[in-house]
């Protein structure tokens, strides 16, 4: 991707609208361009001032209380609408382990030619099989690592944990922070060719919360 | 406890102290349930959503980087991102861009004076917009504040896709534009 068609669509990438394919691609575009991500820092600024335009309201008496209430009862107030909206959301909280590997590869070939692609996108999934992201990998050693979460994930800091059984096992990459259930990372990793490796969140409290096993 | 600032307040309310806690609800609530009545659009459904915003700024406050913004600039982005969880929910397109523009372009107040700098920014962006042709304006604020992606916007908009991610793209470029100052790009 060229600095023009990645600052063509910064706009989309930093409202969130940037579909995943290109939103992958933008990313790993982003990790080797410094100016191109200085773009892209100016459009998130943005897209960060315009809440800022919505007017103050005050909430109904009593919201203090109940919001209190949340934090230190330990339960919850079971609230109407949201509690079937964001159940979905919700539900990630308790996921614990992974069972279930998807691999999305639109560019997959039986046998990589030379002029094969060099991005491979892998789909991070829960436990219960549920997408909840994506990790892009570049061809090249390192490796490019582009990792997007962006549904029921529980906000939080998560190690990487990288695993390849044909080299050395498993070992920490980085750290990702969801904040309002999106989050993203970029940085580069060591992957054998050929080999089957695995990335996983691990919480704080060493559980999977999602994984996505990539091929390069 | 005004005189506290939001970053002392966010981390005395993340280290489990109920009145850094209570003061941080008090001071934000309106900007909050401000902001998701203005995406949801009713009292009772924003009402929810502020809640869950505060909570989750409240479980995640240590995930706050104080180089990526302002307390108050990450509280209304997890406001924003629960408001449009919910939004999405429901039927995304129904959403009335013309609503959203009547309450976003009215006048400000002035808010707390360690609200100013970003309501200084703020208010440069809401005459830039204000500025936009309307088929721009009404594209940004839908993907923008309500989180329509451009295929949303061109449903609700009865328009190609193409031509609105171009609307998007341009209303953010002019945007953009207004808001990078020479002394910011230095």
């Amino acid at each position: 991707m060229s600095c023009g068609e990645a600052q063509e669509r910064a706009p989309e990438l930093a409202l969130g609208i940037l579909s995943g394919d290109e939103r992958s691609e933008v990313l790993v575009h982003l990790a080797g361009c410094a100016r191109c991500q200085a773009v892209v820092d100016e459009y998130t600024e943005l897209v960060d001032l315009l809440p800022h335009l919505a007017p103050d309201a005050d909430p109904p008496p009593g919201f203090e209380r109940r919001v209190a209430h949340a934090m230190y009862s330990g339960r919850r107030r079971a609230t109407r609408r949201l509690v079937a909206i964001l159940a979905a959301t919700a539900a990630a909280a308790t996921i614990t382990s992974v069972t279930i590997l998807r691999v999305i590869d639109a560019d997959r070939d039986d046998e990589p030619a030379a002029s094969a692609p060099r991005l491979r996108t892998a789909t991070m999934v829960g436990s219960s099989g549920q997408p909840v992201g994506r990790v892009t990998v570049s061809k090249g050693a390192p490796a490019a690592l582009v990792v997007s979460v962006d549904y029921a994930v529980p906000d939080g800091s998560y190690a990487l944990q990288l695993h390849t059984p044909n080299a050395g096992g498993s070992h920490r990459v980085g750290t990702i922070t969801i904040v309002g259930g999106r989050g993203e990372w970029n940085g580069s990793a060591t992957i054998p060719s050929g080999s089957r490796s695995t990335l996983a969140l691990v919480s704080i409290s060493g559980d999977t919360v999602c994984q996505a096993e990539i091929l390069i | 406890m005004w005189s506290v600032s939001d970053d002392a307040l966010l981390a005395g309310m993340t280290a489990g102290d109920p009145d850094a806690a209570a003061a941080f609800v008090a001071r934000f609530q309106r900007r909050v349930f401000g902001l998701a009545c203005t995406i949801v659009g009713d009292t009772r459904t924003a009402e929810d959503v502020a809640q869950e915003a505060l909570l989750r700024a409240w479980r995640h406050g240590s995930a706050y980087d104080p180089r990526r913004g302002t307390v108050i600039t990450w509280l209304l982005a997890i406001t924003r991102n629960v408001a449009i969880d919910v939004v999405r929910v429901r039927r995304p397109t129904a959403i009335d861009p013309e609503i959203l523009l009547s309450l976003l372009l009215a006048d400000a107040e002035a808010g707390p004076p360690e609200m100013a700098a970003a309501r200084d920014d703020a208010e440069r962006l809401r005459v830039a917009i204000a500025t936009l042709p309307p088929e721009q304006r009404r594209a940004v604020v839908l993907a923008g504040i309500a989180g329509l992606s451009a295929r949303e916007v061109a449903e609700r908009e009865a328009i190609p896709l193409g031509t609105a991610k171009t609307r998007i793209r341009t209303a953010m470029q002019r945007l953009r534009a207004v808001l990078v100052t020479p002394e910011r790009s230095e």
